[in-house]
């Protein structure tokens, strides 16, 4: 079920009904929405082979589809779940003994004793996680790679087998590694209830493209229910619609004049391809913030607020603070889960000691920054998608965030010697754009389906500048005309100026306290423009999100 | 805690660690700098900061590092 689609609305509808019945019992109604959740996040799950069953009766085929559908979710929760019991039971049982014990050599064996047993759990667990999400996503990358050698040295192929993608499975198995490695760290207590767990992993808000989400703030959310409020069902729905308008508005009209380019790449060169590459960074940003806005929207009318992903990325004057902008959740994910373990592991830290020892500080200090940022681009480029050009954009942000430690301190020097005053406007335009650019080019290996074509587009891009598609003669011709490209302006200027107010003021907070027609006049506005200007498809039906294939 | 807030002031000097109370939360220190703290400070005590401490809640302020270097001798 996509979120852009009028059974999608019918069912949040429905869900929100229900929810807020059981809130209407008192304490434990309340407690019991975590079941409803349950329930409605595995309907949605299912809903492409639960709706046939539903409709026509349940036959054999459609409940083995639907136990298909749920199998690997399942797995991945159920395992992490007893991971966290096991887990949290060694550090329970070691605290009692700890408490019982004042020996210190005896403390210390008991320490050891236990780390050892929950670091059993802790890599049983990962390793049923990630191998869920290698097998699953990367086998026939990994199938496609051997045969490459397996050609050269003239032996024969080997084929992919058929495995099932799982909805959103990037997502929920970095919510699951997040759990696990959270209760093995110590940083909160282990979950007891399996349905309180299962209804955060599987929850429909998030399960698709994110937010990842930490259970920790989730569960303190979900633990005594929530009561019915105005607030949380107006704010919500209010940001669930200016998420339509960035996908359905914005978005997918981009989308029609980038795929009219990029589909047809071999035709053009120069500034058409430089415009459309431009246009998708506003197109992807617009379609995964858009969604992320809907997810965030609904899930705050079921009085659950998810984690912010994106804070206006494109006002980022350098790339470690755009990606402190984009993609918030998974970069945190990131940071907690890779880069800081790998930043204090024992490799880094012995080089760091070694290179103290011979007076090569600063190398020591450059190889813990950017070993770890090398291993995190990696593995960034792989999660977006099994392919060299997904690697190749981690690698190419890798170098950028490398090369901007390598030279922070040479450039600093630098502006201060040339007097450049770093606060005024027109240096921080110049970071604004500069950060866009560089962003604009990693973008290439985004879309591109392979490093070749990227470097084909590169080429189309600089072969000839072809200034004469800009023409009125030309521009209204690659998949838009007159009328649609004014509406594309006009709503990237929308999307623009709502988020310059918003870097300035809390805008959701400013517009609620404005008076009621005011308000009112607002919102039949944005439902307006998406009505009108929004890009339906068949059965007015919207294009897949961009970030849904990962 | 002297010896600490010493450090601080020696390598951010920009930075006012008496009235920062949310050094991670506000944006003045980044992973990268946290990574580079932790080294430091590492050195200075002769501890081993493990992942359970890594988390914004003991990169806070003065007081709350402090709390995990005792906690960790």
């Amino acid at each position: 079920m996509s979120y852009v689609s009028f059974e999608f609305l019918a069912f949040c509808v429905a869900i929100l009904f229900v929810y807020y019945i059981f809130s209407a019992f008192g304490k434990y109604g309340r407690k019991a929405q975590k079941y409803v959740l349950l329930v409605a996040s595995l309907a949605f799950y299912t809903w492409s082979k639960l709706y046939p069953g539903l409709k026509d009766g349940f036959t054999s085929d459609i409940v083995s589809g639907i136990f298909k559908s749920l199998s690997g979710i399942l797995i991945t929760a159920i395992v992490s779940f007893l991971a966290g019991v096991l887990i949290g039971g060694v550090w329970k049982r070691e605290a009692k003994k700890l408490e019982a014990c004042d020996d210190k050599e005896k403390q210390k064996t008991i320490k050891k004793k236990s780390k050892r047993l929950a670091r059993l759990w802790l890599v049983l667990a990962l390793l049923v996680a990630v191998g869920l999400l290698a097998v699953c996503k990367y086998n026939e990358f990994a199938v496609e790679n051997i045969n490459v050698i397996l050609d050269k040295l003239g032996k024969g192929q080997l084929e992919a087998p058929d495995i099932l993608l799982p909805m959103g499975i990037s997502f929920y198995t970095f919510m699951a590694i997040s759990y696990v490695l959270d209760i093995f760290w110590k940083r909160y207590d282990y979950e007891k209830n399996v349905f309180a767990y299962v209804s955060y992993i599987t929850y429909f808000p998030h399960v698709v493209q994110g937010p990842i989400d930490r259970y920790n703030k989730f569960s303190a959310q979900m633990k005594d229910g929530v009561k019915f409020s105005y607030k949380n069902i107006t704010f919500g729905a209010q940001l669930a619609l200016w998420g339509f308008f960035e996908k359905l508005v914005v978005a997918d009209r981009i989308g029609i004049f980038v795929n009219n380019i990029y589909g047809n790449i071999e035709e053009y060169k120069g500034i058409i391809i430089v415009l459309a590459t431009v246009l998708y960074s506003v197109q992807i940003y617009a379609d995964f913030a858009g969604c992320i806005d809907i997810v965030r929207g609904i899930s705050e009318m079921f009085g659950i607020t998810l984690e912010k992903n994106f804070n206006h990325p494109y006002f980022a004057k350098t790339m470690p603070e755009f990606w402190r902008r984009w993609h918030m959740s998974l970069m945190e994910w990131f940071k907690d889960y890779i880069y800081y373990p790998v930043s204090t592991s024992k490799l880094v830290r012995s080089v760091k000691k070694h290179t103290k020892k011979n007076r090569l500080k600063r190398f020591g200090e450059l190889f813990a920054t950017c070993f770890p940022a090398l291993i995190v681009w990696m593995v960034t480029g792989i999660w977006h998608g099994a392919a060299w050009n997904f690697v190749a954009w981690g690698m190419f942000h890798a170098c950028l965030i490398i090369l901007g430690n390598i030279f922070e301190r040479p450039l600093a020097a630098l502006t201060k010697k040339l007097k450049i005053n770093v606060e005024s406007f027109s240096w921080k335009l110049w970071q604004m754009t500069r950060t866009f650019v560089l962003c604009c080019i990693g973008r290439v290996f985004f879309k591109a389906g392979t490093v070749k074509e990227a470097f084909f587009i590169f080429r189309q891009m600089f072969a000839k500048v072809e200034l004469y598609r800009l023409l009125p003669a030309y521009l209204f011709t690659y998949g838009l005309n007159v009328y649609a490209f004014t509406v594309m302006l006009v709503s990237i200027f929308i999307l623009w100026a709502v988020d310059m107010v918003e870097e300035k003021y809390p805008l959701r907070e400013t517009l609620s306290r404005q008076n009621l027609v005011f308000r009112w006049l607002l919102i039949y506005a944005c439902l307006a423009a998406i009505l009108i200007f929004g890009v339906f498809g068949p059965e007015f039906n919207a294009s897949a999100f961009i970030y849904e294939q990962f | 805690m002297e010896e600490l807030r010493n450090l601080l002031n020696e390598k951010y000097p920009g930075i006012d660690f008496d009235t920062e109370k949310e050094l991670v939360d506000n944006g003045v220190l980044d992973s990268v700098e946290i990574v580079s703290l932790i080294s430091d400070i590492e050195d200075t005590f002769d501890i081993t900061v493990t992942m359970e401490y890594i988390q914004p809640k003991y990169f806070q302020s003065v007081e709350s590092m402090w709390e995990m270097i005792e906690e960790l001798q």
